[in-house]
């Protein structure tokens, strides 16, 4: 493909090569591979986010026809108490396990980056938990989290701990399912693994010469060179986390008193339980403008931590 | 001759191909799932009729499914019904899908989420069919004054009951007999429950190993209105269409913080976590540890095999007064159903005929006298159950019929009780709040 556009530039404006008829067979064959892509793309993709855009300047029941309101469900949306409670307890949410996942994770990719026997098996082990499916994982952690009868608290009561009611008290429910959120550490832990494997040994071998402590060296080495990994999974991070829906649908429900009630969850609610199309497509589009603004925000920020070794050299 | 394809080209072409993907799809969609079916004599067209209820576990289903058949049977020829099933939380959704993609059901089984459909003008009115049927009016055999409450207009039913359930109040005998306590009968009090919940209550705070009473099914707001009712209030302006919610009227606070004192302030009913805690995956009444419940008459097949003689009363009084709360269950036909007689044949066939067959099955209590009072009907059944039954002409419908009925429970009443059964709220508090929420959404309107 890039040598036809390379050729292409050998002609004049508007005049078109005559391919020979394997190449047009060619161009034919890469244009079929790729069409249920596309084909996927406009039909389940771009096409629900344009209707869900009309939507939200719609009231809409799926029962009736839509009904044009304006901007009256982005008003709406702005003057609903509950909204902002899903708001609030996404945030928190977020700010809490993704900064704690990401110490987590790096934590368990150092770990897991010593040469010690059985690494292999360790890393498979480590990453195995992300493999198994969302809601298998949520009812798992609902039995781990039962008051009376879960692993968790059976565990706390052996050294003298009695656990909380996790799920059903409203001041550990969000607490039970941050924690619940650490379960698919494996993800990021093998980015970690890949960035850390990509830092040059002979950096360390200068730092030793030069006496540095093994603190030192992670500080001013490992962390500035695994800085993209860092910038990569806290942009997925931050996406996953505004989006949690599976782990407060099967754990809590969004309760107990809405302590669990996370966006994805009220947009749920709203859109088919109350079959308000046209409001959860609006707060979709809130939603939509939240990760948006903080993933940019996170862009913007990136010259000032994160260090890219091939701009150093084109500097250079 | 053949001219390579541009990307503009090869984009605009796959976007047309999704267009027609698409429209296909859709195409699909809106063509009809069963076909009417030509059977029976040459010329004549037996007429199909789509219906779902929900699954209701292997024994009830198995039920429906033989309806089904026998009805079929009884109609070879002339009318087939096709009855699907499907688990709770994938019933309604299958029912605005269909009617979204202008495909409904004919005929589907009732609960509150269909008034949003009669609201949205998509079930059929089924008084026409009512007046050609007029067994079905026999005051004799039906309790047809409270059939108003489906009168959603006033004046029309738009769906047609076939059975009941009601709230009731289970004991368990060999307790009451081990305490020397009488059996609940029809004139049984609020006083007489709580004086006998001390005597069956042994062990105090976290060492209880039996309470005399169990809250059951009046931690729900429905539950919990009957007492409301008897005290005077109710919970809402009016079940249909209401415009008001008044929790904050006295009687209603009242009733909501006896119901809390019980369990905290009284420490005569177990708080959830006490209940599990005892009884863990079972109820405390069906594990033996607490001496009565109130619970639905749907409890009753569950209570069968339990280790202990039990017996069922109508709920108790305050002071002279009970009002339970009742609930039909009953059949709609929607507005575009292509075959609205065989639809409304096996409501009213499910109504009459079938009624005996409901009663041996002990499935659902049916609404003809003559099966419920049959025979069949009490075998086996604990006793009370014919007073317990009776107690339905001084019931009240337990629903509340709004187009934003979900909302309203989701929103304003499930986190305000669960506060107030978790004693983070007092009554007072619980009630302002639903209020306030709860008008919120109703002043939104329809």
């Amino acid at each position: 493909m890039a040598e036809i556009v390379k050729e292409a530039h050998l002609y004049p404006r508007g005049v078109r090569p005559r391919l020979s008829r394997w190449r047009r067979r060619e161009i034919l064959d890469a244009y079929l591979f790729i069409s249920p892509t596309v084909i996927g793309l406009l039909v389940f993709l771009l096409g629900p986010i344009i209707a869900s855009a009309v939507l939200s300047f719609t009231d809409y029941d799926i029962l009736t026809a839509p009904a044009w309101v304006g901007l009256d469900n982005y008003i709406q949306l702005f003057q609903d108490g509950l909204f902002w409670q899903a708001l609030r307890v996404s945030v928190i949410y977020s700010v809490i396990s993704v900064p704690l996942g990401l110490a987590l994770s790096l934590g368990a990719a150092l770990l897991l980056n010593q040469k010690i026997r059985g690494v292999a098996i360790l890393r498979s082990i480590y990453y195995m938990p992300t493999i198994i499916s969302g809601v298998a994982v949520a009812m798992l952690w609902r039995w781990l989290f039962n008051a009376q009868f879960g692993m968790v608290n059976i565990l706390l009561g052996k050294i003298g701990i009695r656990g909380p009611m996790w799920l059903t008290d409203e001041r550990w429910a969000l607490t039970a399912i941050i924690i619940a959120s650490f379960w698919g550490l494996g993800g990021a832990m093998l980015i970690y693994l890949a960035g850390l494997q990509g830092i040059p040994s002979e950096l360390y071998e200068a730092a030793e010469i030069d006496g540095a402590t093994e603190q030192a060296k992670f500080r001013y080495i490992t962390l500035p060179m695994i800085s993209h990994v860092t910038f990569f999974n806290l942009v997925l991070g931050i996406i996953g986390a505004l989006q949690l829906f599976t782990d407060a649908y099967v754990m809590t429900g969004g309760g107990p008193n809405n302590a669990t009630l996370f966006l994805s969850l009220y947009l749920y609610r709203q859109a088919f339980l109350y079959l308000k199309m046209g409001y959860a497509s609006a707060m979709a589009w809130v939603l939509f403008a939240i990760v948006l603004i903080l993933t940019l925000l996170v862009f913007k920020s990136s010259p000032m931590w994160v260090y890219y070794e091939s701009e150093r050299r084109r500097a250079a | 001759m053949f001219t390579p394809l541009s990307r503009r080209e090869f984009l605009k072409s796959t976007a047309a191909g999704a267009m027609l993907l698409a429209t296909g799809s859709l195409a699909s969609c809106a063509a009809p799932l069963a076909p009417t079916a030509q059977d029976g004599a040459p010329g004549a067209a037996v007429q199909v009729v789509r219906a779902l209820m929900w699954s209701n576990g292997p024994i009830i289903d198995d039920n429906f499914k033989k309806r089904a058949a026998d009805f079929n049977e009884l109609h070879k020829g002339a009318i087939e019904i096709n009855l699907q099933l499907l688990p709770w939380d994938q019933y309604w959704s299958k029912i605005d899908l269909s009617y979204a993609a202008r495909d409904p059901y004919d005929i589907y089984f009732w609960d509150i989420q269909a008034y949003g459909h009669y609201k949205a003008g998509l079930l059929r009115n089924l008084q026409p069919f009512v007046d050609a049927a007029p067994e079905l009016m026999d005051p004799e055999q039906y309790p047809v004054a409270l059939y108003d409450v489906w009168r959603f207009d006033g004046e029309n039913l738009y769906a047609l009951p076939e059975n009941f359930q009601i709230l009731a109040f289970y004991y368990n005998k060999d307790l009451l007999d081990q305490a020397g306590l009488p059996y609940p009968d029809e004139n049984y009090t609020w006083d007489a429950l709580i004086e006998a919940s001390k005597q069956l209550k042994q062990g105090e705070g976290d060492q209880v190993t039996q309470w005399g009473f169990d809250l059951g099914d009046l931690h729900a707001w429905w539950g919990a209105q009957t007492l409301a009712w008897a005290m005077g209030g109710a919970f809402f302006d009016r079940i249909v269409e209401p415009t008001r919610m008044q929790m904050s009227d006295p009687p209603n606070v009242q009733a909501l913080q006896f119901l809390q004192d019980l369990l905290w302030k009284d420490n005569l009913a177990p708080t959830f976590s006490q209940a599990e805690f005892l009884a863990p995956g079972t109820s405390l009444f069906q594990a033996g540890k607490a001496a009565m419940l109130v619970a639905g008459s749907w409890s009753l097949s569950g209570y069968k095999d339990v280790a202990f003689n039990w017996g069922i009363a109508p709920l108790p009084k305050w002071i002279d007064t009970r009002v339970p709360a009742f609930w039909f269950g009953g059949w709609v036909i929607t507005r575009d159903s292509k075959a609205p007689e065989g639809a409304f044949e096996f409501a009213r066939w499910s109504a009459t005929d079938y009624q005996q067959t409901m009663a041996v099955n002990h499935d659902w209590i049916p609404l003809r006298k003559e099966a419920r009072e049959s025979a069949a009907m009490f075998e086996g059944m604990p006793d009370g159950f014919d007073i317990t039954l009776a107690s339905i002409f001084e019931a009240r419908l337990g629903d509340v019929y709004h187009s934003r009925s979900q909302e309203l429970l989701n929103e304003a009443i499930f986190p305000n009780l669960e506060q107030l059964w978790a004693n983070k709220i007092t009554a007072a508090q619980a009630a302002a709040q639903m209020d306030e929420k709860g008008n919120q959404i109703l002043q939104k309107g329809a």
